[in-house]
């Protein structure tokens, strides 16, 4: 099925980083295949910040 | 999506091994609209049950779920029976080993065929409680050239994934028009329940979700940001620094030592060899020296003993009476053994004491002793009172003798020990006089003790670097450990510094986020509302007349996703007042649903369509099935004793209707799958109706 909702969101994120991009269909995709509640939704995606945030790296 | 056909045994009403085959599933084929007719409680419900068992494992419906009657969608409790409780009832009567039910669903999905199967079985214990368990589960996809696979029982998640790929599980809902659905949609009392239902439907919901979850995780980081320890650890590296000139400075010092070592080292090597060398003069050296030492030790105890002899020299003298005094102890002895003892004897020896004033041993008499006190009475008493003394006189003697005696010994012995010097003495003379002679053979005692004097300088020179080195080693060792922590602290810092830029960046990421889904809900909930508002609107132009519809304005989404019918002067219409319109906008808004889900205006899903006339008039009954006819792939309409004559009429003039079947009650458990020609319609409807109307005379 297209999914009107997902096309718009994928419109607006054109211009915006790889980084935001991931994370937002990220919490959509966890918001409905996991059906967590808000609290639970944000300690889900604090876990998976790192992966799906490629940080730059730091000089040590 | 196309539903070619579903194959149940066993399966709740439906008794025994039968099937339906839908209309529509060639592509070429118009006619689209399978209607399956019977009376209610035959099983209409049942066949959209078995089509959500088999495709998603669920045995409720959404009603069940309403009415209470299962716990949850997965599991079938509370008064859901799956298995047909006529076969149940058979086979507890017979052998009990219980009822094969399934669900076999063919359909076509983008150019490949699938065919889902999903069995059960069941089992009616004693107490006439039944049980029952899921058994297997299969999903064989076919594609144009005939490749086959197949996915199993344990390919589980693949199949889920594979039908919610198709028709997701939370949508599948909207495809099916029930009564109890389209009539919530519209009613008052359950406006919050909707706008819920269409935020999830829509699957805004998640958006919000998603916007709530990323501010509590911007929350988050930043409390995490405050808990990083950011303090700066240049200090920590001058430290580092210092120790490490330190470290330096010290193996420097250390290094220096050791190569001033190594030429001692040398050296001690080359005099211990030349050690070896004279080996025995070193020896006899050792030795010589050791026997002048005894030597001397020797001389030193004579000069003792000989002070002790002198000492002794008073006594040696007494010893010259000791003689004379045995003579006349005998003389006594044998004169008292004889009775011959005179007193004259003991006055001449008391008159020879008094006037030597010594004693026969030798001693002084002393004019204030009792000894001298003691002389005078003997001497001026009587003769035969002096008699009687004469044997203490006697043992005075005897006693004077043994002491005498005593005090030769220790002469002796002082004597011995004064030989046996002067042996030894002369024995150490006699060695070092060989061993001088022996030496006489090597080089000078000089250069020998010279060399020994070398060495012990060089031994003595090493010790001390050595000492200095080791205080170097445990300073080094201190300094080393200290920059290990150094080291350590500062690799520590430079994670928390790490973590405290990543945690920054992330922070920033999701900063970001949350702005961009401010934009994102507000975008989305826009879109999906126009889209909405305007498939509500088309259909509605569809399904209702012009006449019947010029009072009204407008049906709007509002920004809290409320359903508002306004008039033609944009003022909100009251629900309540718009009678027959009422439910013909609900069946817009359902259509609407199903058509922003699929995110077209043609459906590519089927629709099930539970037909109720309730207040709309033949002429939006006509239109609502042409209509739905012109939109959906494939629909399939459940049609009950309320589809008369001239809705089969309306309907079998779209051209569209394909298939028909009748669902006759057999008994209240078993219900009988019969297919009739679509042209045969009239006659089916027309007994139905006789039928009817035979009951309800009955029942008046």
């Amino acid at each position: 099925l297209k999914r009107p909702v997902h096309e718009k969101i994928t419109t607006l994120l054109e211009t915006e980083h790889e980084n935001i991009k991931n994370l937002i269909f990220e919490a959509v995709r966890l918001a409905h295949t996991r059906r967590l509640p808000a609290e639970a939704l944000a300690i889900k995606l604090h876990q998976q910040l790192g992966n799906i945030i490629r940080v730059a790296e730091h000089d040590n | 999506m196309i539903i070619s056909k579903i194959e149940l045994l066993n399966f709740r009403q439906f008794y025994g091994k039968q099937e339906i085959s839908f209309a529509g599933k060639d592509d070429n084929d118009c006619q689209l609209t399978t209607v399956i007719y019977g009376k209610d409680g035959t099983g209409k419900a049942g066949l959209c049950r078995a089509l959500f068992f088999c495709l998603y494992g669920e045995k409720c419906l959404d009603t069940d779920l309403e009415s209470n009657d299962c716990d949850n969608r997965a599991t079938n409790n509370r008064g859901i029976c799956l298995v047909n409780t006529f076969a149940l009832k058979e086979d507890a009567l017979g052998d009990r080993k219980g009822v094969e039910a399934y669900v076999r669903v063919s359909f076509i999905h983008r150019g490949l065929n699938y065919e889902m199967f999903r069995a059960l079985s069941g089992i009616q214990e004693n107490d006439g409680k039944i049980v029952e368990q899921m058994e297997d589960l299969k999903l064989t996809m076919t594609d144009g050239r005939g490749k086959v696979r197949t996915w199993g029982l344990p390919e589980k998640e693949k199949i889920k994934h594979e039908i919610n790929a198709m028709l997701d599980s939370h949508i599948k809902g909207y495809f099916f028009f029930d009564k109890k659905q389209i009539e919530k949609l519209m009613d008052p009392a359950r406006k919050p329940e909707v706008r819920a239902l269409i935020k999830k439907i829509l699957r805004v919901e998640e958006i919000y979700l998603a916007e709530e979850a990323f501010r509590i995780l911007e929350k988050k980081l930043l409390d995490e940001l405050s808990n990083i320890p950011s303090d700066d650890c240049d200090k920590m590296v001058d430290e580092r620094s210092t120790v490490q000139k330190l470290v330096a400075d010290l193996t420097e010092q250390k290094d220096s030592i050791e190569k001033k070592l190594v030429p001692i080292r040398m050296e001690l090597q080359h005099l211990d060899a030349k050690r070896d060398e004279f080996k025995e003069a070193f020896d006899l050296v050792g030795e010589l020296k050791a026997k002048e030492d005894c030597r001397q030790g020797l001389i030193e105890k004579k000069r003792e003993i000989m002070q002790d002899f002198q000492q002794f020299m008073p006594t040696a003298v007494q010893l010259l009476t000791r003689d004379l005094l045995a003579e006349i102890y005998q003389d006594i002895d044998d004169k008292m053994e004889k009775g011959q003892a005179t007193p004259e004897i003991k006055k001449e020896l008391i008159g020879k004491i008094l006037s030597e004033m010594t004693c026969i041993c030798g001693r002084e008499v002393t004019l204030d002793s009792k000894e001298y006190t003691r002389l005078l009475q003997w001497a001026e008493g009587p003769g035969e009172a002096l008699s009687y003394d004469v044997v203490d006189a006697f043992t005075y003697i005897g006693n004077t003798i043994h002491f005498l005696n005593g005090k030769l010994e220790d002469l002796f012995r002082l004597l011995q020990q004064i030989s046996d010097i002067d042996t030894e003495y002369s024995l150490v003379t006699n060695r070092l006089g060989q061993i001088k002679l022996e030496l006489a053979k090597f080089p000078a005692t000089e250069v020998l003790n010279s060399l020994g004097d070398e060495r012990n300088h060089l031994i003595e020179q090493k010790a001390e670097y050595e000492d200095r080195n080791n205080r170097l080693s445990d300073d080094l060792a201190m300094a080393e450990f200290k920059l290990l922590e150094l080291e350590s602290g500062q690799k520590k810092k430079a994670k928390e510094r790490f973590r405290y830029k990543e945690v920054q960046e992330m922070h920033s990421v999701v900063a970001r986020t949350c702005e961009v889904m401010k934009t994102v809900v507000a975008e989305c909930s826009g879109a999906v509302i126009t889209a909405l508002e305007q498939e509500i609107n088309n259909n509605f132009q569809n399904l209702a007349f012009p006449d019947s519809r010029k009072n009204l304005g407008k049906i709007v989404v509002t920004a809290d996703y409320s359903i508002q019918v306004h008039d033609s002067q944009g003022r909100p219409f009251s629900v309540e007042a718009l009678n027959e319109f009422r439910e013909i906008i609900a069946m817009s808004v359902a259509i609407a649903f199903a058509q922003v889900a699929s995110g077209d205006h043609i459906l590519t899903i089927p629709v099930f369509v539970d037909f109720l006339p309730g207040l709309l008039t033949k002429e939006h009954q006509g239109n609502i099935l042409k209509y739905l006819a012109s939109i959906a792939p494939q629909w399939i309409l459940f049609a009950n004793n309320s589809f008369k004559l001239d809705a089969g009429e309306r309907l079998f003039r779209t051209g569209r209707w394909g298939k028909f079947y009748l669902l006759e009650a057999v008994s209240e458990e078993v219900t009988r799958i019969k297919q009739a020609p679509v042209e045969a319609y009239q006659t089916v409807l027309c007994e139905h109706c006789e039928e009817l109307d035979h009951d309800n005379e009955q029942r008046l």
